[in-house]
């Protein structure tokens, strides 16, 4: 245990709480509803997307049949095909991975952008808390797709350019959240005498303020995935995704909007999967943060 | 933008409480005043320099974004021309200048494009953009309090099942998909798309107004209408667990006087904090929408304009959409302050 | 023009995009209604007649005649002007606010009859002064005409009097009086142009006049009561715009718009009574233009690429076989035919006794350079393009970029290959003369020189004999395909869906929609 000082416990320690939970994290999530939903539904898109890299698919996701375009699904086209031929299906197995790959990225860039902006802020207080929250509240107040706009048409669309974008977005909410917990620790009796005693800040924050803030993360990071591939799938609707003939999901729910009459399984699919993955997300995340924060307990 | 709720950044903090008479009260409101404006502002100058540089960082100028590949076609005298035109090739503090100077001066400066002065253009796609917000945020409040009300009346019952339900897909569905579905049910099955008619203002012609904003404002307010949910009920629980709310039912009062008026008006402190983040975000979301509904607002009015670039008006736009957000904000603060008697100065 | 096609294609991003990527000669055109010499008073008699709602996928973004570049705009804004002459049926130069005019000085004169009795939409009458003003406009730098290309060999003005202009030329020039058939050579009042109206104001000559316009969404036109040609039935127009072309059908299912503009074959197919469709072979050309460096410098190597190509199949692939596959000229008095030429057909054998011998027989590679922002049907040429030149060993990778950045690439020749879509003329000076003419401004693009090229090019223009033209056109065509210097490979077809209560209206091969004048709507 890290408070080896022999200061009286606070009532609610962060730390302690984080690590005496973990090993149980992943029984306590399954036993909840949405826990299992979210971990069952994400298991399976996942899986549904990764086994197309070790080609498990029906088809090339770009294999044209220009002679049987908008065919409905069938034995041999799962999903039905699009204007140029395509197999829906592979197509969405692979803008699944492709949705994926953006978020994951994305994701880490806000988590450690946002962290050690957030720890920075809340450890040391003052003129850097004021400058970083500052541009907190700037970047909140720009609206995010006009951020992800302008990034991505200044450095050209593409998988990192998009996960950047999307990354910068999110990155204030870590801050703010990850400020919180650190400002509580710093005050906390143990790490005050740490203090006292000569330890170095770098051991202060390792041990104690990072992991105390692990369990706010670790919903955190959760949630901004579902929430990260909503807004790489509103990018690529709007044409600001990865260029064609990526199959990006939201490209493909703009494309399919344009045969929404005849060909209703060019719109239908892709938007299934995006819905399904973040409603995956969103619940693994819910659940999560009713496992780390049993006071926040509403059922 | 709407799954931004599940990880709401925390409530602006409260003004502190002061207890030491009035006078005290006064200076703290004054102070908080100041301060909030001085942040509001501050706000929006970082604003105005970030989109000044991030728009001059996008590929090509306002001759190429014009003229397409046809840019090819000028003459160096026509270079020359246009570049002295557009103001291209000046240093960026000098045109940074300009502008800022002209805010002072209450003029947003010139389209490049079309002619028409900023402010115009603004000033008709403003109101298109508001009101869509405003009944947006109408339908969402309804849908979210009442199914939220509903879900914690009975937890674990049919009705919390639903609302929950309605939450779950409403934070799930990205509102271009709920868009571009209920297009594509509208014009298909009903062969319904009061769009197709010319936007028609609220004075105008209010019922074509109407028609024309329910379903892009239904798309949005769907999710506004699940996060609201989530909050009110968590709020409504948590609410009733505290004591006075169980001497109430323990005096015997009825379920329904005790829900509306003891449980819902302290449940909402966080539904306010929640809407006010929820209006910003609407004014984001507008944007996607209204390249859906082709709704003439100030999110079309962004986007082509960054992509002509056509400097000015995607300036002035951004500072508009920003100053909505701050005045948003403060707005939740003071209705934060109304409500919550403890808060109040 | 690509502006269009990319919006019906990929919807909303569509509506997003900016740069359009044709050049402005594919406007090159206006309006008809057999505008010969019998004018006559009109406005008499002119029932009160209903309005239409034309709807398409992009919206009118200029007022300024000058200098639009967006498709719409040219259908939109040329109901209010007119142009001194215009393009018939048959992409001929016939008269409209000239009613005649005769070539001097072995060419190098040009005058110009004017019409009697036209007056602008501010009341004023329309006289020479007012062509004299406009040209000096198109040619200002400040304009920033692109237009003010087709003026090159224009010297200067003249007005011996109030109904007579006289353009005084460098050199014989046969591609002006093509040139003056632009839109954007509209002719202006001169006093707008003085006060600096044009952008917020249109006033023209043309059967409508300007009533409204809202950004973004809609542009309204009335009848011109005072119109010199027949009164139109139709008492007013609103363009309106509408997200996706699957929209418009639906709303012209629902009664609520009259006219469809579409491009998407699929979405007219579906289209059925009492809603018609007629389609016209839109103006703009899709080529693989070619820089001639590297391996591509090779012309063996470039027509292996052409030999490999199943032109057919691409056509198939970007619009479900919607067009026609296309020569250099694709349309007008100096049309190329398309199945004439070194493989105009795909053979694979052919293909790969060229590479054989350029001396790479096991095929190269290359990068070819699209923007699907721009053209929302590159992406299915590019990738059906590379399957089929790897049938003959040729390694084609795709640089798909953002239209911004195709725009700078492209200008600065920043390519190896790059699918375009380019402006069409029925006169081949105006489509190619930038290109491979001497002095060409865009040469860089072009990617090729040839003083063959040049000088036929020249003889043509100065020409005043069609058949010698015609000849010189015909060797310059042959050049361009025989040696590969691009592949051109089709004209797509645009769609336009008109319900039972519009009637009367006939699509032009220019694109424009004057038709609408002489319709009517029950």
């Amino acid at each position: 245990m890290s408070v080896s000082v022999g200061t009286p416990q606070p009532a609610f320690d962060p730390v302690a709480s984080a690590q005496s939970s973990r090993r149980s994290i992943a029984r306590r999530l399954w036993a909840r509803g949405n826990g299992r939903a979210g971990l069952i539904i994400v298991v399976v898109m996942v899986l549904l997307g990764l086994v197309s890299l070790i080609g498990v698919q029906p088809h090339g996701p770009n294999d044209q049949d220009v002679y049987h375009a908008l065919k409905g699904p069938s034995g041999t086209h799962l999903f039905g095909t699009d204007s140029y031929g395509r197999d829906v299906f592979s197509r969405v197995q692979h803008g699944i991975v492709l949705s994926l790959e953006i978020s994951v990225i994305a994701v880490a860039i806000c988590t450690v952008i946002g962290t050690l902006a957030g720890v920075a802020a809340g450890y040391l207080g003052g003129v850097v808390s004021a400058v970083l929250m500052g541009s907190a509240d700037l970047l909140f107040a720009v609206p995010s797709i006009l951020l992800a706009l302008a990034i991505v048409t200044a450095l050209g669309p593409g998988t990192l350019d998009s996960a950047l974008a999307i990354g910068i977005g999110y990155a204030p909410i870590f801050a703010r959240v990850v400020r919180g917990p650190v400002l509580s620790v710093r005050e906390a009796d143990y790490v005050k005498a740490g203090a006292v005693l000569g330890f170095s800040r770098r051991r202060v924050l390792f041990r104690h303020i990072l992991p105390a803030v692990s369990g706010v993360l670790a919903v955190q990071i959760t949630l901004a995935l579902g929430w990260a591939i909503l807004t790489e799938a509103s990018l690529s609707f709007l044409g600001l995704g990865p260029p064609p003939p990526a199959s990006s999901l939201g490209l493909m729910v703009s494309e399919g909007t344009n045969f929404a009459r005849t060909a209703w399984w060019n719109l239908a699919f892709p938007a299934a999967a995006i819905v399904a993955l973040i409603i995956g997300f969103n619940l693994l995340g819910d659940a999560l943060r009713d496992v780390f924060d049993p006071t926040s307990g509403r059922d | 933008m709407s799954a931004l709720e599940s990880s709401l950044p925390q409530a602006p903090a409260p003004p502190p409480a002061q207890t030491r008479g009035a006078r005290r009260r006064g200076r703290g409101l004054a102070r908080w005043t100041t301060v909030t404006l001085l942040r509001g502002v501050g706000t929006l100058i970082g604003v105005a320099i970030v989109i000044f540089i991030v728009l001059r960082l996008l590929p090509g100028n306002q001759i190429t974004a014009s003229l397409g590949v046809s840019a090819g076609l000028l003459t160096p005298a026509q270079h020359r021309a246009l570049n002295h035109f557009y103001g291209i090739g000046q240093p960026l503090p000098t045109q940074f200048w300009h502008w800022a100077d002209g805010i002072l001066h209450g003029n947003l400066g010139l389209s490049t494009q079309s002619g028409r002065t900023v402010t115009s253009l603004i000033g008709t796609a403003l109101p298109v953009t508001l009101e869509l917000a405003i009944l947006s945020m109408i339908i969402g409040l309804i849908l979210g309090i009442a199914s939220g009300v509903a879900a914690a009346a009975a937890p674990g019952r049919f009705g919390d099942w639903s609302g929950q339900t309605f939450a779950l897909f409403g934070l799930g569905i990205p509102n271009f998909v709920i868009g571009a579905a209920l297009v594509a049910i509208l014009s298909n099955v009903f062969h319904y798309f009061p769009s197709s008619k010319s936007y028609a203002g609220l004075f105008s012609d209010p019922w074509l107004n109407f028609q024309q904003l329910i379903f892009p404002a239904l798309t949005l307010g769907i999710g506004v209408g699940a996060a609201v949910m989530r909050t009110t009920r968590g709020a409504m629980l948590d609410v009733s667990r505290l004591a006075f709310v169980r001497s109430a039912r323990g005096k015997g009062l009825a379920r329904r006087v005790v829900i509306g008026r003891h449980v819902l008006r302290n449940a909402l402190i966080p539904i306010t904090t929640m809407s006010g983040i929820q209006f910003g975000y609407l004014l984001g979301g507008t944007v996607i929408v209204e390249q859906i509904f082709v709704l003439p607002g100030l999110g079309r009015l962004l986007i082509t304009s960054v992509q002509e670039h056509d400097y000015a008006v995607a300036q002035g736009a951004t500072l508009v959409f920003a100053a909505g957000f701050v005045l948003v904000n403060i707005l939740t603060d003071v209705i934060y302050m109304l409500i919550d008697p403890r808060v109040r100065t | 023009m690509g502006r269009r096609k990319l919006c019906g294609r990929i919807g909303i991003a569509a509506a997003v995009a900016g740069a359009s990527m044709a050049l402005a000669a594919c406007g090159g055109s206006s309006s008809s209604s057999s505008g010969s010499a019998s004018g006559g008073g009109g406005a008499t008699g002119a029932s009160s007649g209903k309005t239409v709602v034309v709807a398409d996928t992009s919206s009118v973004q200029k007022l300024n005649p000058i200098v639009m570049t967006n498709f719409l705009d040219f259908q939109a804004i040329g109901m209010i002007y007119q142009q001194l002459v215009t393009l018939n049926q048959s992409l001929q130069v016939a008269p409209q606010l000239a009613t005649s005019w005769h070539l001097g000085d072995g060419g190098k004169t040009v005058t110009f009859a004017l019409r009697h009795g036209v007056t602008f939409d501010d009341g004023s009458p329309f006289t020479s002064a007012d062509v004299k003003a406009t040209m000096q406009y198109i040619v200002k730098p400040s304009t920033g005409a692109a237009a003010a290309s087709y003026l090159a060999s224009v010297k200067s003005v003249s007005t011996p009097s109030k109904y007579t202009a006289v353009f005084h030329l460098s050199h014989p020039d046969s591609s002006l009086l093509y040139g003056l058939t632009s839109q954007n050579m509209s002719i202006l009042p001169a006093a707008a142009i003085k006060a600096n109206t044009l952008a917020t104001k249109p006033d023209g000559t043309g059967p409508y006049e300007y009533a409204s316009y809202s950004p973004n969404n809609s542009f309204t036109v009335k009848r011109n009561p005072h119109y010199w040609g027949p009164a139109p039935k139709i008492s007013g127009i609103e363009f309106k715009t509408i997200a996706d072309e699957q929209s418009i059908a639906s709303a012209m299912q629902a009664g609520t718009v009259q006219l469809g503009l579409l491009t998407q074959p699929q979405v007219a197919q579906q289209l059925s009574s009492p809603i018609t469709v007629d389609k016209a072979l839109n103006l703009n050309y899709r080529a693989l233009m070619i820089q001639s460096k590297g391996p591509l410098a090779n012309t063996d190597a470039r027509l292996a690429i052409q030999c490999a190509i199943d032109r057919r199949a691409v056509l198939q692939a970007a619009v479900l076989g919607g067009g026609k596959v296309v020569g250099p000229v694709p349309q007008g008095p100096f049309a190329t035919n398309p199945n004439a030429g070194t493989c105009a057909t795909q053979n694979l054998a052919q293909a790969k006794s060229y590479l054989a011998k350029a001396g790479d027989p096991h095929g190269f590679s290359f990068t070819v350079l699209t923007s699907q922002e721009l053209d929302g049907t590159s992406t299915a040429q590019a990738t059906t393009i590379q399957n089929q030149l790897s049938k003959v060993g040729i390694k084609m990778s795709i640089d798909n970029v953002a239209g911004s950045q195709y725009i700078q690439q492209w200008l600065k020749g920043k390519f190896q290959a790059a699918l375009a879509e380019n402006g069409a003329n029925p006169s081949p000076y105006i489509m190619y003369g930038r290109y491979f003419g001497a002095g060409a401004s865009l040469a860089v693009p072009a990617g090729y020189a040839s003083p063959t090229l040049k000088s036929l090019l020249a003889r043509a223009d100065q020409s005043n004999s069609q058949a010698t033209q015609s000849t010189l056109y015909r060797q310059f065509t042959n050049y361009l395909v025989n040696n590969a210097v691009w592949v051109w490979l089709f004209n797509a077809y645009d769609y336009y869906a008109t319900s039972s209560s519009l009637q009367g209206f006939a699509p032009l091969p220019s694109g424009q929609l004057t038709g609408l004048a002489t319709a009517t709507v029950s």
